[in-house]
């Protein structure tokens, strides 16, 4: 049985049109909060986060997000929760629901946990991130940033540069993109970006510059250090050579809008002044996140 | 008193017998058999055995003999391998524990009755140490069975790599792991002539590996699972990432399957184990990653082998013959009853085949007729 359309737990699992319906949401609600309407549709609500993984900006981003609908946000510690004792997850989110709970958001490890609980509880399950599959409210942020910066998705050409392999994020971008009309062109080292992406209807080609000249936006996605200087990765040099957007590379696309879902490695994937320039959209993301986590929000509690 | 099946066809590949005929079998009465098959009970070269439940399944599947999944100590042998009844034959570990560290007891435990060596389906991460195990094993008389797969390349995998893998967003297993797996324990087996059995052959890369390394080695054989030859990874999403629905090693996508099927009917792969296992509800109530792979497939096998194959043929020639080759004589005199073109779907429930369609019922196991 299918999830019903409470829940999101990927971009894999929504529709153009449901996808565009949340950004349009999101837009409104970004016009409503910024015109200083009242926003009390959420009030008397709780939500859970379970967030199993570490996190700042997306934690935060999804409470402001609940206190901004007037919900209030249920606290729960990782490291102190009955997790740390080997309760399984199920209970723990059956605990919290329980307690109180109308909606659940979840980041874990583990690739499908949302999948698992949201075919098991009775309320809403939002995914937050579950390893490397998806972290869907970033791609939607990513869409509403895209949307506005280009005016459109339809016909234009989003490069996304580095990890993809690891990415939850590219992956969610890569579900929902070409969906909304977009074509998109993913670049990485070899041992980074499997051609098998493919799959997802998205191009694969090997550098930063094989994707840079067709892009209307490039994507950029953070290097983990640990992954250098391992078998994955030689150096930080070469990565930044064939990899990293400087301005060097910057100034040959001065129409270009440059994404990241941060946090940034200034100096490797981005060079600083590339990260601050007037073509970086990454802290106007950061913004949006709200605004769609609010929209993710109303459609997981029905509000109309 | 007795019962006739008229005009039921009688196959057994054993013989090579296929004709038409009226059965005298215990009973009362008379039966139309114009649309079933007579054949030699079935027999299981890997079934997990847990209890009166699991020998229920098997005679509902139309097995009268399993090889249950290896013990390994000594004292086992006792409790376990003795006495053997057909449905409780036993195989012993190739090493202590399924480690791959140090060699069991293997003479020991083959004295005792053991049919078959085996680490239960986990590769042996040491060459140097398979091959001492397929040389200790060599005189011993009876079959080593290995899951072939490079256990490095294999990592934590967990769908099969490439589409299935970016689509789902789970580590993928590359069917090159079960390549140099089938290279590696070919060469073993050649080099230590010990007779070796390759379990859970689950994509077109190692169908085609298979194929080259048995012009060198044909005394080598292999097997596949009803799973693999009819379960889409796709499944794991449409069951929402549940535990239950976890197969180890990851089924293959629609390219694998077909390879799998033409290797059966042209006898590349000579054999299909059920490895039905009856896992406890708190093993796999649980996320995908934290399950311990297992599925009850006994009573289905047949019908879904049939179904992959669509040929009864080379579907009773998988269950009947392919498994006795393997591990010689087996005392079965019992034949099952079946109805080939019989469409049923598996009860609902927490299983990877969780109302799954399946083309072929086995009606009953007969004794001797």
């Amino acid at each position: 049985m299918p999830l019903d359309s409470r829940h999101l737990v990927g971009l894999r699992e929504l529709s153009g049109s449901e996808i565009s319906a949340i950004l349009d949401d999101a837009a409104r609600l970004r016009d409503q909060v910024q015109s200083g309407g009242p926003l009390n549709e959420l009030t008397g609500h709780i939500i859970a986060l379970l967030f199993l993984e570490p996190s700042t900006r997306t934690k935060s981003s999804f409470t402001t997000a609940a206190y901004k609908l007037g919900a209030q946000v249920l606290p729960f510690d990782a490291k102190t929760s009955s997790t740390t004792k080997g309760e399984s997850l199920l209970d723990t989110a059956r605990t919290v629901v329980a307690a109180g709970a109308d909606a659940l958001v979840i980041r874990h490890k583990r690739v499908g946990s949302p999948h698992y609980l949201a075919d098991r509880l009775q309320v809403p399950v939002i995914n937050a991130g579950d390893g490397i599959d998806e972290h869907p409210t970033q791609g939607l942020l990513d869409a509403l940033t895209l949307r506005d910066a280009l005016g459109t998705l339809e016909g234009r050409t989003i490069a996304i540069v580095g990890d993809i392999r690891h990415s939850r994020v590219a992956r969610s971008n890569c579900h929902a993109l070409p969906k909304l009309g977009a074509k998109v062109l993913l670049a990485g080292p070899g041992t980074l970006c499997p051609p098998e992406m493919a799959a997802l209807g998205v191009e694969v080609r090997p550098r930063i510059d094989d994707v840079l000249e067709e892009a209307d936006a490039v994507m950029l996605l953070r290097i983990q250090r640990e992954r250098i200087g391992g078998a994955l990765l030689p150096s930080i040099a070469e990565y930044r050579r064939y990899y990293g957007l400087d301005m060097a590379r910057l100034a040959k696309k001065p129409g270009l809008v440059v994404l990241h879902p941060a946090p940034m490695n200034r100096g490797v994937e981005v060079a600083h002044e590339v990260a601050d320039s007037h073509q970086s959209h990454v802290f106007r993301q950061m913004e949006n996140g709200v605004f769609v986590r609010m929209a993710v929000y109303r459609r997981a509690l029905g509000v109309r | 008193m007795s019962r006739v099946i008229r005009n039921v066809r009688v196959l057994d590949p054993r013989t090579e017998r296929d004709e038409r005929l009226d059965v005298e079998v215990s009973g009362h009465g008379e039966v139309d058999g114009s649309e079933l098959v007579l054949c030699p009970a079935f027999v299981d070269l890997v079934a997990d055995r847990r209890g009166d439940a699991d020998d229920a399944a098997a005679e509902t599947g139309g097995f009268a003999a399993c090889v249950g999944e290896p013990v390994g100590r000594p004292w086992q042998v006792r409790d376990q391998i003795v006495p053997a009844t057909p449905m409780r034959l036993a195989s012993a570990q190739l090493t202590v524990d399924g480690l791959g560290e140090e060699l069991a007891d293997m003479a020991t435990l083959v004295d005792a009755g053991a049919r078959a060596l085996s680490d239960g389906g986990r590769p042996l991460r040491s060459t140097r140490t398979l091959l001492a195990a397929l040389e200790y094993a060599r005189d011993l008389g009876v079959p080593v069975f290995l899951r072939p797969s490079d256990p490095d390349l294999e990592g934590a995998g967990l769908i099969r790599a490439g589409a299935p893998a970016a689509t789902l967003g789970l580590p993928g297993v590359l069917p090159e792991a079960e390549v140099l797996g089938i290279y590696r324990a070919a060469a073993l087996a050649k080099a230590s002539g010990c007779a070796v059995h390759l379990t859970h052959i689950w994509s077109a890369a190692g169908v085609e590996a298979l194929r080259r390394a048995k012009v060198d080695l044909p005394a080598l054989t292999a097997s596949t699972t009803p799973l693999h030859l009819t379960q889409r990874p796709e499944r794991l999403a449409e069951l929402h990432y549940a535990g239950f629905a976890r197969i180890h090693p990851p089924v293959g996508d629609a390219q694998d399957r077909e390879a799998l099927a033409e290797a059966v009917r042209d006898g590349t792969i000579d054999a299909v184990a059920s490895h039905h296992r009856s896992v406890l509800r708190h093993e796999q109530d649980c996320e995908l990653e934290l399950a311990i792979p297992g599925t009850r497939t006994q009573e289905a096998t047949f019908g879904l082998v049939h179904r992959a194959l669509g040929d009864v043929e080379a579907t009773v020639r998988a269950l009947v013959q392919g498994p006795r080759h393997v591990l010689g004589a087996v005392d079965v005199s019992k034949w099952a009853l079946l109805e080939p073109d019989a469409e049923w779907s598996v009860a609902e429930g927490p299983s990877a085949l969780s109302g799954e369609l399946v083309r072929g019922r086995v009606l009953e196991l007969l004794e001797t007729v």
